[in-house]
């Protein structure tokens, strides 16, 4: 019965069109930690405008890092990959996408280890609040999904715009174009098909009448084909390939000039990185899941000249941040920065010391993001993205990984 | 109440009369309704991404996959319109169901539920090639000449046939110091979260130049896969036209 | 076979040839076109409804089975349809069964040709309900699966097409299925394969939805619909094209139960 009350209530609500607050994933919870963890690394995602109306642009911009600990048992981001945005639906379009100042209009390539910065140039199609992610498609992998920002679009859908000019020189509309000459021809093709079953649905009735009959000629049964069936036969069969013909002649001759759908991959260079002048090794890394704590020993040498702490833990899209070092509040509520959760044990690592420290991510985003169950996975190795920040708050990613042992009690 | 009476030759055959018509009310729906979720189901799984998208239907494989799926469900039901009932429009009629159901999925799903412009995902037309088939069973009554001719004509015409519809989608443009034609140009625009560029199964190059001619190598080769395609799906027909009894099922 | 048949509503001779007498001087079906309508426009708002509701919810409240939204909108419909279909289904083949014709070889030949049309009319409302399934419910998932991540194996449109309209499939088959063998004397008699094919495809649609489901969990990332991974629904599609030999079965007997009845009505 209270299944039926819970129903009973969704469906009201739904007559009522009182429909909030929005889900946020997309399904990204769905996937299992390591994928998450040990595949992409994101970083800086932001978006131009929060608030926009059709028509306008949004820019969504960022970093990642493919990672070094890549499972063996999914196809690389090397293969073939494409820059994608998640979002349900083309709500938005797509104008420019770039990786290094290079269009990603089709796919490429991205290696462990090197940075990529990547900008999307987004058109405002659709009305309604989007949960706007940054996605790379692996192939044979599957969509790999960052960090998520909250847009709502106002305004009328009706107003939207978004024309092109080919290389003929010609004006066009992508929202309609071609479509009215497409729905003609269908329309055309779908009468003179139409116009042959009639003649069949003249004599009606015709099922039973001529199941019997054709029973009763048995080898005989090409008797009911009348001369009158065979001669409109071959009238609609001239027809029908004259206008084939015709059509492609009058396609021809209206689209002279066309051209192969474009395929091929496109090559991203990667971005320059400043040298990290640390040696990191992880050591250890447990999750003890009553407290939702994630412990990290290191093996930190600082080769620099400044003293170097961890600032920051990324893991799978969740940031767990050392308020010490930086403050970082979550740009919306379903941002997933935990910005009081990371804790080091064993202070900054000096000039030229080698020192072992130990870092701690306590938060219930572990739970809610469902990343406590890669104590569940045939393949318990995870691999997190730590940000060192020296004296003068310059950043360092570094990337750890190794086996990881759950902590029951 | 009813009475037990005999009744005269020409009241049954008034009854029959309208048996017959009350039977073509019901079960003409009924085929069509039947091919409609046969074909539909058949087609989308077999081909549909090609026909979902403007920017799929290449000249190497939408031209190749799509007549060798489409040519099934008119050689099954054919067999039995044509054999049964001599009614030949087992090509037309199971394709004008497929295509009635796909411009109605099309609206609903792709441009309503995903918002997607209908010029991106309207279906190709294909009842020309029905209509191919059944003329031609009704010219040669004969399942080989008609998979012969008419099958080859239905695998090797798709592309000229839908060229109409499609040429304007193959006119290049630039973006980004890129060429692109207009259906690349909507792929990338109208973002797609799970289906990127890359999943497209499209033609990538070729080895020949053939004086520009691909296309129709590719017609050649469709339409000797679709003659067989097309008897060995008429022979299907014949065996799920029989009518097999069991006395018990195991 | 009787030499005489029920004949509802003869009239007189040389009564006043009124439309209704005309009509009642006439061997009639007696169908209930008026039930058979409603049935139709039932089902049809049945459909209806549920695509409304999959529309204004799955966008907003279905994106996430982890969400306690899910679980309101979605999981709870799911249960909820799954339980209702099923104790329909139980209940309505348990009553064709438990009404079943022992009787059969008294069965007029008028008698049988109206059961033959109820069946045809089952049949038709399993089309379309398998036209709604396997195109726009189907295509809806396509829709889905191309603009969204894959979530776990419950979306919106998943709950629709896997946990709603393949077991209304399943029941309308199971329905026609055993109305076919216990009110017509040669479905009782013996075992039709091609309609039993025809009821088999839609039942293995559901174990085949664990594989798929295995398959997109284990070894298939993409949603590329023509996928290998979907080509066993392909193929239990097929079983409809048992259809035509199911259609050749009932038109044989309904042939030979009115050339039964000309053959009773021809003067000796």
């Amino acid at each position: 019965m209270k299944i039926l009350k819970i129903l009973a209530i969704a469906l009201a609500t739904a007559c009522v069109g009182g429909f909030s607050p929005l889900a946020a994933a997309h399904g990204e919870r769905a996937q299992m930690p390591q994928v998450r963890m040990r595949t992409v690394h994101w970083f800086d995602v932001t978006v131009s405008a929060t608030k926009l109306d059709v028509n306008q642009i949004l820019v969504v911009k960022g970093s990642f890092i493919p990672s070094d600990f890549w499972p063996t048992q999914f196809p690389s981001a090397e293969e073939t990959a494409f820059l994608n945005i998640g979002v349900p639906g083309p709500s938005f379009v797509r104008l420019d996408s770039r990786v290094n100042g290079v269009p990603m209009i089709r796919s490429t390539s991205f290696h462990p280890e090197l940075q990529y910065n990547f900008e999307i140039t987004l058109k405002a199609r659709k009305p309604g609040r989007y949960h706007i992610h940054p996605v790379i498609n692996v192939k044979d992998t599957g969509p790999l999904i960052g960090p998520g920002l909250w847009v709502e679009i106002g305004g009328d859908q009706a107003a939207f715009t978004n024309t092109a000019k080919t290389l003929l020189g010609q004006d066009i509309d992508l929202e309609s174009f071609g479509y009215a000459n497409a729905v003609h021809w269908s329309i055309l093709w779908a009468v003179v098909g139409v116009a042959w079953f009639v003649w069949w649905l003249l004599r009606v009735p015709i099922i039973l009448p001529r199941f019997r009959r054709a029973a009763e000629l048995g080898a005989n049964a090409d008797q009911m084909i009348t001369l009158g069936d065979r001669r409109v036969a071959l009238g609609f069969l001239v027809l029908t390939l004259s206008l084939i013909v015709g059509g492609y002649m009058y396609a021809d001759d209206k689209w002279p000039i066309t051209t192969a759908l474009q395929a091929g991959k496109i090559a991203a260079p990667p971005a320059q990185r400043p040298a990290v002048p640390l040696d990191v090794r992880m050591n250890e890394a447990r999750y003890r899941i009553p407290g939702r704590s994630f412990r990290v020993a290191l093996t930190v040498t600082n080769r620099g000249s400044s003293p170097v702490t961890v600032g920051e833990l990324d893991a799978g899209n969740v940031r767990f941040v050392n308020s010490s070092v930086l403050q970082v509040k979550p740009a919306d509520a379903d941002d997933l920065v935990a910005s009081d959760a990371l804790h080091v044990d064993g202070g900054p690592v000096a000039p030229g010391e080698t020192r072992d420290i130990v870092v701690y991510a306590d938060d219930a985003l572990w739970e809610t993001e469902r990343m406590t169950t890669m104590i569940d996975s045939p393949d318990a190795i995870v691999a997190v993205m730590l940000f060192f920040y020296d004296g003068d708050g310059k950043r360092y990613p570094v990337e750890v990984g190794g086996p990881m042992i759950p902590v029951f009690g | 109440m009813s009475a037990v009476t005999t009744n005269t030759p020409a009241q049954v055959a008034d009854f029959r009369h309208r048996l017959d018509i009350t039977v073509d009310w019901l079960v003409i729906p009924l085929v069509i309704m039947l091919f409609a979720a046969v074909f539909s189901v058949h087609f989308a799984l077999l081909v549909g991404d090609w026909d979902y998208w403007i920017d799929w239907r290449d000249r190497r494989w939408w031209p190749l996959v799509t007549p060798l799926a489409l040519s099934v469900i008119p050689g099954v039901f054919g067999y039995l319109l044509w054999d049964r009932l001599r009614l030949p429009v087992g090509g037309t009629l199971t394709i004008l169901a497929l295509s009635a159901a796909a411009w109605v999925s099309r609206y609903m799903n792709f441009h309503g539920f995903g918002g997607f412009p209908m010029d991106m995902v309207f279906p190709s037309t294909f009842i020309a090639l029905g209509l191919i088939l059944d003329t031609v069973l009704v010219l040669t009554r004969s399942w080989f000449w008609t998979g012969l001719i008419g099958g080859y004509l239905f695998g090797a015409l798709i592309y000229p046939l839908n060229w109409p519809l499609l040429a304007a989608y193959h006119v290049p443009l630039e973006l980004h110091g890129n060429m692109l034609t207009v259906a690349d140009l909507m792929g990338f625009e109208y973002v797609r979260t799970a289906i990127p560029e890359y999943v497209r199964i499209i033609e990538h190059s070729t080895l020949r130049t053939f004086g520009g001619v691909v296309t129709p190598l590719t017609a050649v080769f469709a339409g000797f896969l679709t003659v067989l395609s097309y008897w060995f799906w008429v022979w299907i027909g014949s065996l799920v036209s029989r009518t097999t009894w069991l006395r018990k099922i195991i | 076979m009787a030499a005489t048949i029920p004949n509802d509503g003869m009239t007189a001779k040389g009564a006043r040839p009124t439309k209704a007498a005309a009509a009642a001087r006439m061997l009639s079906l007696n169908l209930p076109w008026g039930k058979f309508s409603a049935g139709l426009v039932g089902m049809l708002l049945l459909f209806g409804l549920y695509r409304w509701y999959t529309e204004a919810t799955a966008f907003t409240h279905g994106m996430d089975y982890f969400s306690p939204d899910f679980r309101t909108y979605w999981m709870n419909l799911m249960f909820v349809q799954l339980i209702v279909i099923g104790v329909v289904g139980v209940a309505s083949v348990s009553y064709l069964w438990k009404t079943r014709d022992r009787h059969m070889e008294a069965l007029s030949p008028m008698d049988e040709l109206r059961r033959y049309m109820f069946l045809i009319v089952q049949l038709m409302a399993t089309t379309i309900c398998a036209y709604i399934i396997f195109s726009l419910y189907a295509e809806s998932d396509a829709t889905w699966h191309q603009i969204t991540v894959r979530d776990t194996d419950f979306t919106p449109t998943h709950v629709g097409l896997f946990y709603f309209g393949t077991p209304m499939t399943i029941l309308f088959s199971a329905i026609h299925f055993m109305y076919a063998r216990t009110r017509l004397p040669q479905f009782a008699a013996r075992l039709s394969v091609p309609h039993a094919m025809i009821v088999a495809g839609p039942i293995l649609i559901m174990p085949n939805v664990g594989f798929n489901e295995w398959g997109h969990t284990f070894f298939y990332a993409e949603e590329l619909f023509a996928a290998p991974i979907h080509w066993g629904f392909v193929v239990l599609g097929w079983s409809f094209f048992a259809a035509g030999g199911l259609l050749v079965q009932m038109f044989s007997r309904m042939s030979e139960l009115v050339r039964s009845m000309e053959t009773a009505a021809r003067p000796a």
